[in-house]
């Protein structure tokens, strides 16, 4: 009598598993089968080779292109730590009235396209930008700079501007999470305030920031529109870019999956590692942990980048 | 027994406000300077501002490539929301209620599209449909091409997955036991119980999938047929340098957001009432 | 005895390697207030489960009327339950929350209107018809919680920790309002609760249940008085477990040796012989303090006063026999107390001690008390 119930519900994980399968864990792997594919002549033969690999580890451009893109990455998660986690503060401790809209605020640019925040800043940096303009007319430069658009820069502050926001929301929602009674638990016993924070408030609001920090740093290395925009010659050449040229004008995709691969590959530790940071230093129980999934929820404005 | 004398000096909340005010300004001003220049009555953008003109507003309704391309990422859109609404919600489901073997990998590769970039997913479907001979234009000129719709929905399905998987996860099953103990069936138990509940969730995330799906580009970029979709018209005009043209798109574009972002803000706002 | 409403055969479930119900037998009488009693984990949950139908036994049946309704879902039986936190659906108002079941049964508008009323006056919530369940207070919600499931006129109503969350006087309240209803409806009650008073204030029959057992049945009476079980004697209420020698038996009384002094219970159900250890249990208000070896017509014990805790109408008086042994004594207020410290005599009547029929095993002697 209990069999009929059971069938039923493997009937309805049918269709999402499925789906899943069939749309999301085939492509990845055939992604990966493919970059152990030869590319002859332009044509592609399904012929194992690690020939991709060895190229791929074995011409400088990649490995360099790899450690440059996680360069820029590093600094962008190190300048929206930096903008997002007293903003988060501020909203999780401070703002008492209003609290809720003021969070709305800030991840309201999240919804906003993002090739048009992207672009925001080529109108600000650009050679007769806005940027150019005020030190122009205020008397400091005398010619245009140049070297504010298409610089490595330029890309770091824009991918900075974008993904703040996303680096705010779990920190947030982990602060939020911590009760007021710890902050008062501590002071009662004669912490000061910043002796407080640093032994109470940062280290329960560690999961938030690795959360937080880990996807500024995957989905801007990962990312291909903004450098193409903003970035000039040189940091053009992220890694994404590569990709993107590789399945495009170059036509190579055997090559191009491999660098995928790797890709993904550096994601999946890294985010592995992640998550067991969060899931070690999580001491606000379900709460903080949820708030970071709910955050990862919100996170997919990074999926369209 | 401390009891300070006075309230000690407090340099640390202004010094924080004024933090937080900066960052508000590096996330707004930007936006603001895309807005104001939809109406700068020049064909250059530069400073200064010269601000009164809506011609570039005028412009883009004449402009027919933006026009079909606009229409194209509205089919795109609504048809990956149903699709994603279609999938995701039975896909909540079985994370919260099934049990079968490979139960996490199923739910880590719901999330792995949000959480990789988005190129990776790109390209892997692009190898898919063409290993498949499955043609990016499939489809055109009734919709943009099935690959990008399935595209777009396999990658966005997630979001529906998450978003209904935590309202679940937070409904009491005691709410359907009422139910059927008072004698509704497990469908009628679903319309009149659980359908209502999870309401906001799905109304939500499909407004959150229909955002981003008109966004996107990272998989749209590789599986686009022949007809492009909004972004990408945008990105082929600031590839060829910047135009008024843009601001004023993008203006729209800031403005149906702001739309959308309220109507999000209200079904969050009764989302929150129900915890 | 009455045909029974519902009978309990052999039930049992187990969760993996854990046995929620052990082989639970039971028959529940038609107009029957019953209370499930028992700590958790003593499957009084888990049998209300396999009553309401939201799981299903995995042997054992479930006699309704003389069917077995074991196997049927909860919307095809004529059960219904008051949930622990009143599981009130939010998107409802307390009149579409009441009219629910009616609903889904198809039963037309205008008597769903009439039935509503009716069970919303019954509760005394009419005027509130109207408002959202988080817009009530506990005790409005228990009500409408109630309200809704008396509205489909079940054979048996289950009610799963009602009370639990609502503070003590309203608890108390809510209890003889519960019973006030129960009478005037005249449908089965299954009560759940781990709150022993609560069940000896409601009950008319009390199922104390223990690792997915019945440990006793009985009237709430019969279980304060007369446990049969160390368990059932140490769950309700307050008591002394005592144990002893048995040094002389007649048809109706044991004599023990217990403390160095002789004490008299009647027999109870066990058969014993001389020599055997046995427990039995003294209610601390079934004490007094005596004068020490007094007329034969008294046990008496004598020990050291270790603490008085004053309590309202009574103050306890903590004993420790010679033997290291604890008492518990209640008395009334008023009167002089001795003080910590001095030696004291406590006396009672044999009729109030309680043979226990538990064996003693051999670190029984170190028991908790």
């Amino acid at each position: 009598m209990r069999a009929h119930p059971r069938l039923r519900s493997f009937l309805s994980g049918l269709v999402p598993v499925g789906w899943v399968t069939v749309l999301l864990l085939f492509p990845y792997i055939l992604l990966l089968v493919q970059s152990f594919w030869k590319l002859e002549n332009g044509t592609i033969t399904h012929q194992v080779t690690l020939d991709n690999y060895r190229r791929l580890f074995g011409t400088a451009l990649y490995p360099d292109t790899i450690l440059f893109s996680a360069g820029i990455a590093l600094r962008v998660t190190f300048f929206s730590l930096l903008l997002a986690y007293p903003l988060a503060y501020l909203l999780a401790f401070k703002v008492k009235r209003h609290r809720n809209l003021m969070y709305m605020a800030v991840i309201i640019p999240l919804w906003v396209s993002y090739l048009v925040r992207a672009y925001a800043w080529k109108i600000i940096l650009g050679q007769e930008g806005i940027l150019n303009g005020l030190l122009m007319s205020s008397g400091l430069i005398h010619e245009p700079l140049t070297v504010l658009l298409y610089s490595k820069w330029a890309l770091i502050i824009a991918l900075t501007h974008i993904y703040t926001p996303f680096t705010l929301m779990p920190i947030f929602a982990v602060l939020e999470s911590i009760p007021v009674s710890l902050k008062e638990a501590s002071g009662d016993l004669y912490a000061s305030r910043w002796q407080t924070f640093r032994r109470v408030i940062l280290p329960l609001s560690i999961p938030g920031v690795v959360a937080g920090c880990t996807f500024a740093f995957v989905l801007s290395m990962g990312d291909f529109l903004a450098p193409q925009l903003l970035g000039g010659n040189d940091s053009a050449l992220m890694v994404s870019n590569l990709v993107w040229s590789l399945f495009g004008v170059a036509y190579n995709w055997p090559l191009g999956a491999a660098v995928s691969v790797v890709m993904l590959c550096l994601t999946l530790v890294l985010l592995w590692l992640a998550n067991s940071v969060e899931k070690r230093m999580n001491y606000t129980g379900a709460d903080g942990k949820k708030a970071a999934t709910d955050g990862r929820g919100m996170m997919a404005r990074g999926a369209g980048v | 027994m401390r009891s300070p004398p006075g309230r000690p000096r407090d340099m640390i909340t202004p010094s924080l406000w004024a933090v937080g005010s900066a960052v508000f300004l590096f996330i707004y001003l930007p936006l603001l300077v895309v807005v104001l220049y939809a109406f700068h009555d020049s064909n250059i953008i530069a400073w200064p501002l010269k601000l009164g003109t809506f011609h570039w507003f005028a412009d883009l309704f004449h402009d027919r490539g933006m026009m079909d391309a606009a229409v194209a990422s509205l089919k795109l859109a609504l048809l990956t929301v149903i699709i994603s609404v279609g999938i995701g919600v039975p896909g909540a489901f079985v994370l919260d209620r099934l049990d079968f073997p490979g139960k996490e990998a199923f739910r880590r590769l719901v999330l792995l599209p949000l959480i990789l970039p988005g190129i990776i997913t790109g390209v892997a479907l692009l190898t898919y449909f063409s290993f498949l001979h499955v043609s990016l234009s499939s489809g055109y000129p009734a919709i943009p091409g099935w690959p990008v719709v399935l595209g777009h929905s396999a990658a966005l399905t997630s979001i529906v997955v998450t978003q209904v998987f935590a309202r679940l996860q937070r409904l009491e099953r005691s709410q359907e036991e009422a139910s059927q103990d008072l004698y509704a069936n497990e469908w009628k138990t679903f319309w009149y119980v659980i359908l209502p509940n999870i309401r906001t969730a799905v109304l939500g995330a499909a407004l959150l999938v229909f955002t981003l799906s008109l966004d996107e580009i990272a998989v749209t970029f590789f599986l686009i047929g022949r007809q492009n979709t909004l972004p990408l018209q945008i990105w082929g005009l600031l590839r060829r340098g910047i135009t008024p043209e843009v601001n004023a798109i993008s203006t729209i574009i800031f403005a149906l957001s702001v739309v959308v972002i309220v109507m999000w803000a209200r079904l969050m706002r009764e989302e929150v009432a129900t915890r | 005895m009455n045909p029974s409403i519902l009978e309990l055969r052999s039930l049992t479930r187990r969760f993996g390697d854990f046995t929620a119900l052990d082989g639970i037998s039971l028959a529940i009488a038609p107009g029957e207030f019953l209370t499930l009693l028992g700590a958790s984990g003593s499957g009084k949950t888990t049998t209300l489960r396999l009553l309401a139908g939201f799981d299903q036994p995995d042997s054992g049946s479930i006699l309704m009327d003389g069917v077995d309704i074991a196997g049927l879902p909860s919307f095809k039986r004529s059960i219904n339950t008051v949930f622990q936190q009143y599981a009130l659906f939010p998107h409802m108002s307390v009149r579409e929350n009441v009219g629910y079941g009616l609903r889904m049964r198809k039963v037309n508008k205008a008597e769903i209107r009439s039935r509503v009323d009716e069970a919303l006056e019954m509760v005394q919530l009419g005027q509130l018809e109207a408002r959202a369940p988080r817009q009530l207070s506990g005790g409005q919600q228990q009500r409408v919680a109630l309200a809704r499931a008396l509205v489909n006129r079940p054979r048996v109503l289950l009610l799963d920790e009602p009370l639990g969350a609502l503070d003590l006087k309203l608890r108390k309240e809510m209890q003889l309002e519960l019973k006030h209803l129960q009478t005037l409806v005249g449908i089965t009650f299954i009560y759940v609760t781990h709150d022993q008073e609560e069940a000896l204030t409601m009950s008319d029959r009390v199922v104390v249940m223990r690792q997915g057992k019945i440990e006793q049945i009985g009237t709430p009476k019969e279980i304060y008085a007369q446990p049969t079980s160390r368990y059932v004697a140490d769950f309700i209420g307050e008591t002394n477990l005592l144990t002893g020698e048995v040094t002389s038996l007649d048809g109706r009384q044991v004599t023990v040796r217990c403390d160095g002094s002789s004490i008299v219970i009647p027999v109870g159900a066990m058969p014993v012989v001389i020599g055997d250890r046995v427990w039995f249990s003294v209610r601390p208000e079934s004490m007094a303090m005596g004068t020490g070896p007094a007329a034969g017509e008294f046990n008496h014990l004598e020990g050291t006063l270790t603490d008085t805790v004053y309590a309202g109408a009574i103050t306890r008086l903590h004993l420790a026999l010679t033997g290291g042994k604890r008492l518990v004594v209640h008395q009334a207020a008023g009167g002089p107390l001795p003080e910590p410290g001095a030696r004291v005599a406590v006396q009672w009547r044999p009729s109030d001690g309680v043979l226990l029929p538990d064996r003693v095993t051999a670190d029984a002697g170190l028991s908790r008390r």
